[in-house]
């Protein structure tokens, strides 16, 4: 990082906006959470915390309010590790995290790394975890290896991981060229049920021998992510619109697309666009039927072409004129109006698939899984990822409703394929006396 | 431990499936499980209905304070009306508190407020107790630079002895000193009769933005650029 760049960074293009939207009970945050096969030792934690902070000088910073645009300026104290909360990816403040954009908090034998997305994607906040876990590992005094698949403390800052690859990828286009409708949505059906009447949200994981996940896609003849996407539209379907006989609606999955290996970008800050997959729900709707447009909007969408022109679409709103003179009370004002007319209904759910987690080989012995979660909110109440860690896959269901039957409706239909399912949760749903007393 | 009725492993510690919250049968339990989560606490469900805030508190006590000033006041039958100037200043503790103390906002915009509220209040008690009040001027002739030039001062002393550890004062301190301006300005339209004081503010204002640009030109200069970057 240069001299300049040190002590203060902008947000890159798709981290503008997060700021903006966060009101006092939504942030856009996600969390990657990892079971070890010890309890953690959470003095070694903060120690390797410390030691690691500093070879991601992008995250060792604090968001501050310029006149203009928010930006990030060097964080000059230490990040904590704290107790983990029993509300699950609750709101990242200057106040419970010492003006850091992320917290790391443990629990037994759990890792949690919250995340604020205005910092971070998913694939920049793996690469965290993992140096996390490496000086962690080496502080316990584990045999491990960062076999190139780490940002080991020791090696050397790239400036390329701390660039806004949406400006070193944008090319300059006339207004009437820009791709606007394609980052419209249309609308959807939204998710009902009974909200949580307390803070918090209900937390559903699934794990599943990845082999046989695999094994199942192949029988099909789609991909993992195809197959989720398929089963999770299935499942809203049957549990939700069908049994209210309700007219027919879009199911539409807001997916989240990793730009990096298409742009060739190294960079650890945000770097994905999205896709909207939708489909009219109705009792035609298979399994086959489901992964095929699934694959075909994905196909459609994952076009380097494609993105390139939704990137120059969404640099040319950082960098229009008007919209650079507004100060920000009025940017966020403008926002915040935009998205309580046009922002409601455009999805279903946002499903977000990390794929295979390159882990080192060495890792293997300390870690039981790695699970990733996106923070659920009342546009969109329920929120679904899956991310694979050697020879586990894990499936999180998040939401802000109460019933579950979403979750138990797509584990039926992974059992009903042979799939040996472990699953854990938060209970959130559950009175605590009853807990107590059951 | 097994959910015969779902067919899944439960992998945490638990007498209920998380699906079908079915209860698990006792020879099924795992107790050397452990919970998947940290448990759910009476704290943590209620924390986002927690009434007792430092805010709730001093609303509650204000309004009590206020009303027995109110009856005090019209039950007496005394004149003025000075239960208005008590429920001026509790105003104003509470908007202290909510954006001053609790504020995230940067301290020149802290500071504005701070003077305009005390302008207000003092506007108020001259309106409240006009036979006490007679000279209709001294707000805007003398309280309100010399609020402005304490404030001014008090910032720019602040902001000299943290420069190194925070330069975002410097900036604060020039855009508070512009309204060190207003006074003279007001002068200048007719709002304001003595030129003096008004002169006297405009003079330190532009003494300390001269003091910021010549000493901590480089450190201003840096703070501008994050802050005005578009």
């Amino acid at each position: 990082m240069s001299e300049k760049t040190a002590k203060w960074l902008r947000l890159d293009n798709s981290a503008k906006i997060f700021p903006m939207m966060a009101d006092k009970q939504n942030q856009n945050l996600f969390n990657i959470f990892v079971r070890l096969n010890d309890d953690v030792d959470k003095e070694a934690l903060q120690r390797a915390l410390e030691i690691t902070i500093k070879r991601f000088p992008s995250m060792n910073v604090m968001l501050k309010r310029g006149v203009f645009w928010f930006y990030f300026e060097q964080h000059g104290g230490k990040p904590q590790v704290y107790d983990a909360d029993p509300i699950v990816m609750k709101k990242i403040t200057a106040s419970n995290c010492g003006g850091f954009c992320f917290r790391i908090s443990c629990y037994k034998n759990v890792i949690y790394a919250d995340f604020f997305h205005a910092l971070t994607d998913g694939t920049g906040a793996a690469e965290f975890v993992k140096s996390l876990l490496f000086t962690y590992f080496t502080l316990k005094g584990c045999p491990v290896d960062g076999e190139q698949k780490v940002l080991t403390v020791g090696s050397p800052v790239n400036p390329r991981e701390y660039e806004d690859s949406f400006l070193t990828n944008y090319k300059k286009k006339k207004i009437k060229d820009l791709t606007i409708s394609s980052l419209k949505g249309k609308k959807s059906y939204r998710i009902s049920g009974i909200r949580f009447e307390n803070a918090g949200k209900g937390v559903i994981n699934m794990y599943a021998p990845a082999k046989q996940f695999v094994a199942v896609c192949r029988e099909h003849n789609c991909t993992v992510t195809e197959m989720i996407g398929a089963l999770f539209m299935l499942s809203v379907y049957e549990t939700k619109i069908k049994p209210e006989s309700l007219p027919p609606q879009d199911i539409q999955l807001f997916v989240p697309i990793n730009l990096r290996k298409i742009f060739s970008s190294v960079t650890l800050r945000n770097f994905s666009l999205f896709s909207r997959i939708g489909v009219t729900a109705s009792d035609e709707m298979t399994l086959e039927s489901l992964t095929s447009t699934i694959h075909e909007c994905l196909k459609r969408d994952t076009r380097k072409e494609v993105l390139s022109d939704k990137i120059s679409t969404t640099v040319y709103a950082e960098k229009f004129l008007p919209m650079r003179l507004l100060p920000l009370f009025m940017k966020r004002l403008i926002f915040k109006i935009s998205n309580l007319f046009f922002g409601k209904n455009k999805k279903t759910a946002t499903f977000s698939s990390v794929g295979v987690l390159s882990l080192p080989e060495s890792f293997r012995p300390y870690i039981k899984d790695i699970g990733f979660g996106i923070t659920a909110n009342n546009a969109c109440p329920v929120t679904i990822t899956a991310a694979t860690a050697y020879d586990t896959m894990c499936i999180n269901f998040t939401r802000t409703i109460t019933d579950t039957e979403i979750e138990k409706r797509f584990a039926r239909y992974l059992t009903d394929f042979g799939i040996d399912l472990k699953v854990t949760s938060n209970f959130w749903e559950v009175d605590e006396d009853a807990m107590q007393i059951l | 431990m097994r959910c015969k009725f779902c067919n899944v492993e439960v992998d945490c510690k638990t007498h209920i499936c998380p699906l079908c919250h079915e209860l698990i049968s006792p020879e099924e339990q795992d107790e050397s499980l452990s919970p998947a989560f940290p448990p759910k606490t009476r704290k943590s469900e209620r924390r986002k209905h927690t009434h007792f805030t430092l805010t709730n508190i001093y609303l509650a006590t204000a309004v009590i304070i206020f009303l027995v000033c109110l009856a005090v006041n019209l039950g007496l039958k005394q004149h003025p009306n000075w239960f208005l100037m008590v429920g001026a200043v509790l105003l104003y503790g509470f908007l202290t508190i909510r954006n001053t103390v609790m504020s995230n906002n940067s301290a020149w915009i802290k500071a504005f407020w701070q003077i305009v509220m005390v302008v207000l209040i003092l506007w108020l008690a001259q309106v409240i107790f006009d036979d006490v009040m007679t000279d209709t001027y001294w707000l805007l002739d003398l309280a309100l630079p010399l609020i402005i030039m304490i404030s001014v001062l008090t910032l720019g002393i602040i902001s000299c002895a943290v420069v190194r550890r925070n330069k975002a004062l410097l900036y604060d301190t020039l855009f508070l000193s512009l309204i060190g301006f207003v006074p003279i300005i007001l002068y200048a339209v007719g709002l304001v009769q003595k030129a003096l004081v008004s002169a006297i503010c405009a003079g330190l204002c532009a003494a300390v933005i001269a003091c910021v640009l010549i000493f901590a030109r480089k450190e201003f200069l840096e703070e501008m650029e994050r802050r005005l970057h578009w």
